[in-house]
């Protein structure tokens, strides 16, 4: 889905805040066990990260913009929470947590003395292709042109656009297929250059370039049409 | 699969609460969480802990400070960067397929991610608000000589800019350009010159001439 999250190119969102205190990254208190909460809930195996992404981007446009960062995560888990029948919404609605809740399962339990190693390892979506690549660097690509509804990692600002293949990177889990179906579907995956003048046109700068990295899926030969 | 669509399901109002009331229901949702068998609450304290105090952008300093000072750790970085990074001990969540991009007197780096927040976190910490909130998101694909000067960079305008917008599972390290005046300084000193923001792209590496004397390091003749 192209949603609110998808704000590349867009005006209107005011001057970047530069001034913040680097040291605080948990302004509110509620931040810093939610940020906790959500990476030891991210390593429970319930969902991945696309599944996590996508269950952000479901977060109601105008409530996207009127909240902070740590809003759409809550935003995230709950929706996950609820969709994997971890939680019901009754739960969610006591005042006080009940004492005896129907239990659950995760594949995984992240416990204290594991975190380092966890966070260490970390847990790479890199992945054995299916086939060859189809594209080379060097090579000329449009992206393709669609509007899924489903979950997808092409920002809206590319659709159409003919770019130049830069770098292949290898395969890795393709975010559309995952969250669609549950099937990780590997795809390569690129960094397209685009020059400034083909996404903005005349209000792109004329000495800037943006490297955008995109699964083949949604690239085509530049000779053909945007769709299918 | 049978699942329900992402959001079919009615997330309850939270975003406009008051702090405490957001508060209590995180503590909530945490109990409810452990009593259902599928968390630990003692594992939130120790993932906190070591975002807030051992995963940050001194780890990248130390990189970006080896590759100015060795050429072969600089060629490990641009064949490898993943193994290069982890060679220093850093590596995992969020950095585990990384990729560096190098500034020169002709091209500038910086990186975004207009959909979310991606972000090499094992050699950047936790990323700054800023990169996580719709301005930087917006405007670093379409004007970013303007987010730079919002920064304070001006760059020369036959500077090319190339922005990295990491939308997929690769991490972007931007190694800012060497300052001048630094030559015979070791890994340690280098280092502080380099600061988060420098690997973002949003920054230069500090000048050591704008240092105050006090701070300049003893491999530049200074007395720290």
């Amino acid at each position: 889905m192209h949603g609110i999250h998808d704000l590349g190119g867009m005006h209107g969102f005011g001057p970047i805040d530069v001034h913040e205190d680097p040291h605080d990254h948990f302004p509110e208190p509620w931040q810093r066990p939610l940020f906790g909460l959500v990476l030891a809930m991210g390593a429970s195996g319930l969902w991945n990260i696309d599944m996590a992404r996508a269950a952000r981007e479901t977060m109601p446009a105008a409530d996207y913009l009127a909240s902070g960062y740590y809003d759409h995560w809550w935003h995230g888990l709950v929706a996950l929470l609820l969709e994997k029948g971890v939680v019901t919404s009754e739960e969610l609605a006591a005042a006080t947590p009940p004492a005896d809740p129907a239990p659950a399962s995760a594949p995984r339990v992240l416990h204290p003395d594991q975190v380092p190693a966890v966070l260490a390892k970390g847990a790479t979506a890199r992945r054995e292709p299916a086939g060859p690549p189809k594209f080379r660097p060097g090579d000329r690509v449009r992206v393709r042109n669609a509007r899924p509804a489903g979950h997808t990692r092409t920002p809206r600002y590319c659709l159409g656009k003919v770019g130049e293949v830069a770098l292949h990177h290898g395969a890795f889990v393709f975010p559309d297929s995952v969250v669609a179906t549950g099937d990780p579907d590997p795809q390569h995956c690129y960094a397209v250059r685009f020059t400034a003048a083909e996404l903005f046109g005349p209000d792109g700068d004329p000495k800037a370039e943006v490297m955008i990295d995109l699964w083949a899926p949604y690239l085509l030969p530049a000779g053909e049409a945007a769709h299918d | 699969m049978d699942a329900p669509p992402l959001g079919s399901k009615q997330v309850p109002r939270f975003h406009d609460l008051p702090p405490d009331e957001k508060a209590a229901r995180v503590d909530a949702l945490i109990q409810l969480l452990a009593r259902k068998g599928v968390l630990d609450p003692a594992a939130i304290d120790t993932i906190v802990a070591t975002y807030e105090q051992d995963v940050g952008p001194r780890n990248g300093a130390h990189v970006v400070a080896k590759a100015w000072t060795d050429p072969a750790y600089l060629d490990w970085l641009r064949r490898d960067a993943t193994a290069a990074i982890a060679s220093l001990g850093y590596g995992g969540r969020q950095g585990e397929d990384m990729v560096v991009v190098e500034n020169s007197p002709d091209r500038h780096n910086m990186t975004v991610c207009t959909l979310c927040s991606c972000y090499p976190w094992p050699v950047l910490g936790i990323p700054p608000d800023w990169y996580k909130a719709e301005p930087y998101r917006s405007r670093a694909v379409l004007d970013p000589r303007g987010v730079l000067a919002e920064f304070g960079v001006t760059l020369a305008p036959e500077v090319e800019v190339r922005v990295w917008d990491s939308t997929a599972e690769l991490r972007y390290l931007v190694i800012p350009m060497r300052p001048a005046g630094t030559e015979g300084w070791d890994v340690a000193d280098l280092a502080r010159l380099v600061t988060r923001d420098s690997m973002i792209g949003t920054a230069l590496a500090l000048d050591p001439a704008r240092l105050d004397p006090a701070d300049l390091p003893a491999s530049a003749g200074g007395r720290a």
